[in-house]
């Protein structure tokens, strides 16, 4: 292969480095109106009255919206497979507010310091309810977030609003507590994780403009353009053919962008002032009023033998939705079925529970979905389990971790809300990313702990991690190839490039299949008007479904070249060689490609080359990878310094292996941001304390001396080039691996993320006394 | 940041003037401070223009003008000099290159930031501030003044004199506020400790460098003693960054540490 | 207010607000390059320079840049493209919203300290957030750009 699974520079970092504007923001009309927010100073509470007068009498005041002037259709923020498996439970501005930081009102006006003080003169009169503030005590609690009528469910997922639960699931395969019972050990732990913030550097920015053909235009910096239209169709109950959405470069999504944010409040702003508006989220918007991942507790027991067999897992989650249910079901999901398949030998596996509303921050997307949440608790457990079988655990892995040609009835019960996806691993080198990390990290002559002349430890911890690539049957990408005149090609796609660089691999795919360079095929994404369909950069689907659309679209390119090639030699398709410029008959004789073009477009038999191929996945090949960390802890302050992360991963044969390895450690290191500082406190009225950089710490150039990443040699046949997905995985492993690290080192076991220095000490402390006493 | 009105002043006395005339005059240093405020500043004072931003040595000490940025004053020469760069590396530790480009020693002095890395390390060496009215006043007596204090500090100077010193500051990354923080100093037999982000305000732990000062020669035993000490003697809380408890286990950790460092132990 | 200074190297004059970042002015101004990312100092990506040395743009009163000299990535470009060779070539490049940002700041730490090492690097751009990267690959990128395209 000449351009896949080969160093090439990203189509477009040099131009953003320079400075072109390119971000949505960098595209507003410059006289655009401002679009403000009011938010909720309570965690809950109902509007008895809201006095907008003076607002709108301010000069320079163009709009002022409130629940009372705002359509009033329920609908959800996420941006999903349709119809979603999240609740419509979300008015584009409500009677209620449901926690500090929901929208109130919006006012529109000339400029920033106006609209501010237009918010300012808003009167509004709250009934102040009491918050549902803690995941434990939301079900059938007092007080009821979602009270309102016109909420519902577009199918069956447990949504049961006047109990405070938005979603609820169960399954099992086998009989869990018999085989529990028949166990030689069973662990059972409770582990909770954090609402960790996407904490994108580009915030929430979104602009929109009517257009010369009278058309809503807007900007916005998603994830998924194509559900932006369809759900601003819905709810403003504008015709989708009047919406235009383009999606320019994204500063960063993560998840967070997988959803409409100030979309709704712009677009109608612009619909009713027909003036160009925007909206630029605050850094404490970003953080208050976006989007966080779902915290979890999550009760797991494991059964084993004593000869180290697996042979039960029970897992029951609560996941906090906060105050409206996007991702609920999904996320909730993910945390089981993209996890508990890791150990697919068991004779019985049983997995349910509930997503509850609570009056806090939403949650909603966020790489790794669910799986971050449930590998933390699993592979907490399986080393605990390990200790009390005295079996290394290294050994219990390799014998209970699935292999290539396996299964798992996982994945064939669980799906995207619904049913899933009988599958088997035509690839799965998990087992080499195992041996691959052990040898990285030198585990054998690191494991567990070595105390330091000085007093310091150091020790190493471990976990491996499982995701999926892409949505089967739902996620569908599709690509069009034009060819131009001179014979290069525009690469047309609606997969979303939000700083993943799959504007990148896609055209390096395109650029394989025609045997041309990269700078031949310009590539664009995306824009509802000019490139076909795609679901959206989500469930790490991009390389493996989009990418797939593109290889076929590029097979049809070449295909119709050779075509007009033999029209053009006098010859019959079969007997046309094509080397990427240059078309040779049997007879040796020869046209270039930009001969060819040039006479398609000026002289003879004159048409237009175009190709679109669409694919949706008939299964979602997992990659997996192994995560190995060693830190170097003081056990009289509890800090720490990660001296090293290893990660081994399977992806399949990575489209750009540089880009994939990035992709790669930028998972880790948000990952290790979630397992030791990334923390989240509200006060007790529920108000949001971490809500900026000063108080919410994301890891810097520092906090990570040392990454050692590789990928494995593998091919997953139905992938695009043998390539799988890469763009999730990274994040799963950290905070597992971390906290057997630290239980190497001290034999303190932590169970709630984050594991910050305090817990540790604490965890130390509490150990000396104990083993004083 | 809305300013009514901003002045550029070109003389001191000019300044004083406006300062004293105008009850919400706000002096701006490098302005990141200020900026994080949200009440609208009626009239904005800009020092720049005042020649307060250089570094002068003499044989007993270093003048560092009030405007001197952060960053200046970390890569100075002679600052590196002092206790073993223990000011510098200080320095180095709040936010970016950037930022310290912007944030000056004087506003890091007149703010009396609880979560100062400045006045930390500053506290443990001998230095003087000097305004433009209130004339001189050391560091220490400036901190324990209270209630508004309308002067232009003008410069700070710090005696030169040798002296083994280590700072410490206690964060999850370096852009963090400290969680706690300690600086340690002797010079010629004479220990100063203090201890910032308490979550308080930065102080001396006078009586136990008094107690150490007694001692010829402290064993490790009793440099682990003061650490203890130093637990009992001064105020340490709770706060969303730590609680009362993990700081006494730090503070205990690293005035121990520290005193070791300086006594070469 | 109109204050006259020096952006790349070209006096200009420009309207500025009393209390007007240099961030939100520049930006006023269509010097998009300059990003926003968290208006409170702590996040990097509105790195400037002024008179060559990085400033935070948000931090910096407009004010203050009477007659200094203001250099955005747009003034840069020769040295930018090498830094951007360097990106592609370590696979640097993500989202790339830091980016600008961390070019006028990797620039400056050349001229500053042309032996600059991997922990040097480290510790200058420390204030440069980056949710996309893990870090590593800007490093080596640094190194390879200050090592004059040899990694
Ligand atoms: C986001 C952020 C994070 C920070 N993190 C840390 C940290 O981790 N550690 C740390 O030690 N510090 C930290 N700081 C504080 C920083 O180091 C500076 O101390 C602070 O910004 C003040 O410096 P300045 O020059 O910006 O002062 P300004 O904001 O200009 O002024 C601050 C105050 O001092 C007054 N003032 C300024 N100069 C004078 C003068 N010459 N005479 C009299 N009064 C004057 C001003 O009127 C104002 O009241 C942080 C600051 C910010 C904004
Ligand atoms: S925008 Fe200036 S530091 Fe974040
Ligand atoms: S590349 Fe996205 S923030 Fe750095």
């Amino acid at each position: 292969m000449k351009v896949v699974n080969q160093y090439v520079p990203s189509v477009d970092g040099k131009g953003i480095m320079l400075g072109r504007p390119a971000f949505t923001d960098d595209l507003a009309e410059p006289n655009s109106l401002i679009v403000k927010v009011l938010r909720s100073p309570h965690a809950f509470a109902k509007i008895k009255g809201i006095d907008t007068k003076a607002a709108e009498a301010l000069e320079g005041v163009e709009l002022v919206l409130t629940h009372k002037n705002v359509p009033q259709k329920a609908f959800t923020r996420a941006g999903q497979g349709y119809p979603e498996p999240s609740p419509h439970d979300k008015f584009i501005l409500d009677r209620y507010v449901r926690y500090v930081g929901d929208e109130v009102a919006a006012v529109a006006a000339v400029d920033e310091k106006t609209a501010e003080e237009a918010l300012r003169l808003i009167e509004v009169d709250y009934e102040v309810l009491e918050p549902v503030l803690d995941l434990e005590t939301a079900i059938d609690h007092s007080s009821v977030i979602h009270p309102e009528e016109g909420i519902r469910e577009m199918f069956p997922i447990g949504f049961e609003p006047k109990r405070n639960i938005a979603a609820s699931y169960a399954m099992h395969v086998g009989d869990v507590d018999e085989t529990l019972k028949s166990c030689d050990q069973v662990v059972r732990e409770t582990f909770y994780t954090q609402a960790q913030a996407h904490a994108m550097m580009e915030p929430h920015t979104v602009n929109a403009r009517m257009d010369y053909q009278n058309r809503l235009l807007i900007y916005s910096s998603t994830q998924t353009p194509f559900h932006v239209r369809r759900i601003l169709s819905q709810a403003l109950d504008v015709p989708i053919s009047r919406i235009r959405v383009i999606k320019p470069r994204v500063g960063g999504g993560f998840g967070g962008k997988q959803a409409l944010h100030g979309e709704m409040l712009v677009a109608l702003t612009t619909l009713r002032t027909r003036k160009p508006a925007k909206m630029v989220f605050s850094r404490q918007e970003v953080f208050e009023s976006s989007y966080s991942r779902h915290p979890m507790r999550i009760d797991i027991a494991l059964g084993a033998m004593k000869d180290g067999t697996l042979k039960a897992m029970d897992c029951k989650i609560l996941s906090d939705t906060g105050a409206y249910g996007e991702h609920a079901l999904t996320v909730f999901m993910v945390a089981g079925s993209k996890v508990l398949p890791l150990y697919n030998k068991v004779d019985a596996v049983r997995f349910g529970g509930q997503v509850v509303y609570t009056n806090k921050t939403p949650a909603g997307a966020y790489r790794g979905y669910g799986a971050i949440q449930g590998n933390f608790a699993l592979e907490s457990a399986i080393d605990m389990l390990c200790e009390q079988l005295e079996i290394d655990p290294i050994q219990f892995r390799q014998k209970n971790m699935i292999a290539e040609g396996e299964s798992s009835p996982i994945f064939e019960i669980m799906g995207e809300g619904t049913e899933g996806t009988a599958m088997t691993m035509e690839t799965c080198k998990l087992d080499t990313c195992v041996q691959r990390g052990l040898e990285l990290i030198d585990w054998h002559n690191k494991y567990p702990r070595r105390i330091l002349p000085n007093g310091r430890i150091k020790s190493v911890g471990m976990a491996i991690a499982m995701q999926g690539s892409g949505i089967p049957y739902i996620d569908m990408g599709a690509a069009t190839i034009k060819l131009n005149d001179d014979g290069f090609y525009n690469l047309m796609v609606g997969a979303t490039d939000i700083g993943q660089g799959s504007d990148t691999i896609l055209t390096q795919i395109a650029a394989e299949v025609l045997m041309t360079t990269v700078d031949r095929v310009i590539v664009y994404s995306s824009d509802s008007d000019l490139t076909p369909f795609d679901t959206g950069a989500y469930a790490s689907s991009t390389t493996y479904v989009s990418g797939n659309a593109v290889l076929a679209t590029a097979e049809k390119m070449k295909l119709m070249l050779l075509e007009e090639a033999a029209k053009a030699l006098g010859c019959a398709r079969e007997s046309v060689r094509f080397d990427g410029q240059v078309f040779t008959t049997d007879s040796e004789e020869t046209i270039t490609l930009s001969q060819l073009s040039n006479r398609l477009y000026y002289n003879e038999d004159q048409q237009q080359l175009t190709a679109t191929a669409s694919y949706v996945g008939t299964k979602s090949p997992p990659p997996f990878m192994a995560g190995l960390i060693e830190i170097d802890l003081d056990p009289e302050t509890g800090e720490f310094d990660i001296v090293d992360y290893v990660s081994v991963v399977d992806c399949g044969t990575a489209i750009n292996p540089k880009l994939a390895i990035g992709q790669i450690e930028g998972g880790i290191v948000q990952g290790l941001g979630m397992a030791h500082f990334e923390d989240v406190k509200y006060t007790k009225q529920g108000r949001l304390i971490t809500n900026d950089f000063l108080t919410y710490k994301i890891p810097t150039q520092q906090s990570v001396k040392n990454l050692q990443t590789e990928i494995v040699h593998s091919y997953e046949a139905s992938g695009p080039f043998g390539a799988k997905s890469v763009g999730e995985i990274g994040i799963d492993t950290p905070p597992a691996a971390l906290a057997n690290a630290v239980y190497h080192a001290t034999g303190v076991r932590i169970t709630s993320l984050p594991i910050t220095a305090e817990k540790r000490m604490a965890g130390i402390t509490a150990k000396k006394g104990e083993q004083q006493s | 940041m809305h300013v009514e009105a901003y002045h550029k002043v070109s003389t001191l006395e000019e300044a004083y003037e406006l300062l004293q005339t105008h009850d919400s005059a706000v002096l701006l240093g490098g302005g990141a401070w200020i900026r994080t405020g949200s009440k609208p500043i009626e009239h904005l004072i800009d020092l720049k223009e005042l020649g307060l931003n250089t570094i002068t040595e003499t044989d007993q000490s270093i003048i560092i003008g009030a405007m001197v940025s952060l960053r200046d004053m970390e890569t100075h020469q002679g600052i590196k000099q002092l206790g073993g760069g223990f000011l510098s590396e200080a320095l180095s530790q709040i936010l970016g290159v950037a930022f310290r480009n912007t944030a000056t020693i004087g506003g890091s002095v007149m703010g009396k930031y609880s979560f100062s890395d400045v006045l930390t390390p500053l506290l443990v060496l001998d230095v003087s501030l000097h305004f433009y009215h209130a004339k001189t006043m050391s560091l220490a007596s400036f901190l324990s003044q209270r209630g508004r204090f309308r002067d232009i500090l003008t410069a700070i100077s710090i005696d030169k004199t040798p002296c083994k010193a280590m700072f410490k500051k206690v964060s999850n990354t370096t852009l963090d506020f400290s969680i706690v923080n300690v600086a340690v100093s002797l010079v010629k037999g004479r220990h100063k400790i203090a201890v910032g982000a308490r979550p308080s305000i930065a102080v001396l732990a006078e009586s136990v460098m008094r107690w150490l000062d007694t001692i010829e020669k402290p064993s490790e035993m009793i440099l682990e003693e003061a650490g203890e000490r130093v637990v009992a003697d001064i105020k340490l809380g709770s706060n969303q960054r730590a609680k009362e408890a993990y700081r006494q286990q730090l503070v205990k950790t690293y005035v121990t540490r520290g005193l070791k460092e300086v006594h070469g132990l | 207010m109109k204050i006259t200074f020096m952006l790349n190297d070209r006096k200009v004059t420009w309207d500025a607000l009393p209390g007007e970042s240099l961030l939100d002015f520049l930006r006023r101004h269509h010097v998009v390059s300059v990003k926003k990312g968290c208006d409170g100092s702590t996040c990097g990506v509105c790195t400037v320079l002024m008179n060559h040395k990085p400033v935070l743009a948000c931090t910096v009163l407009a004010m203050r840049c009477t007659g200094e000299h203001i250099h955005t990535v747009e003034g840069l470009a020769d040295e930018v493209e090498k830094i951007s060779e360097a990106f592609g070539i370590e696979g640097a490049d993500q989202c790339g919203f830091c980016n600008p940002g961390i070019a006028l700041s990797l620039y400056a730490l050349k001229r500053e300290n042309s032996n600059a090492e991997a922990s040097e690097i480290r510790q200058y751009l420390e204030g440069h957030l980056c949710r996309c990267s893990g870090y590593q690959a800007q490093v080596k990128a640094a190194l390879r750009y200050i090592g004059g395209g040899q990694s």
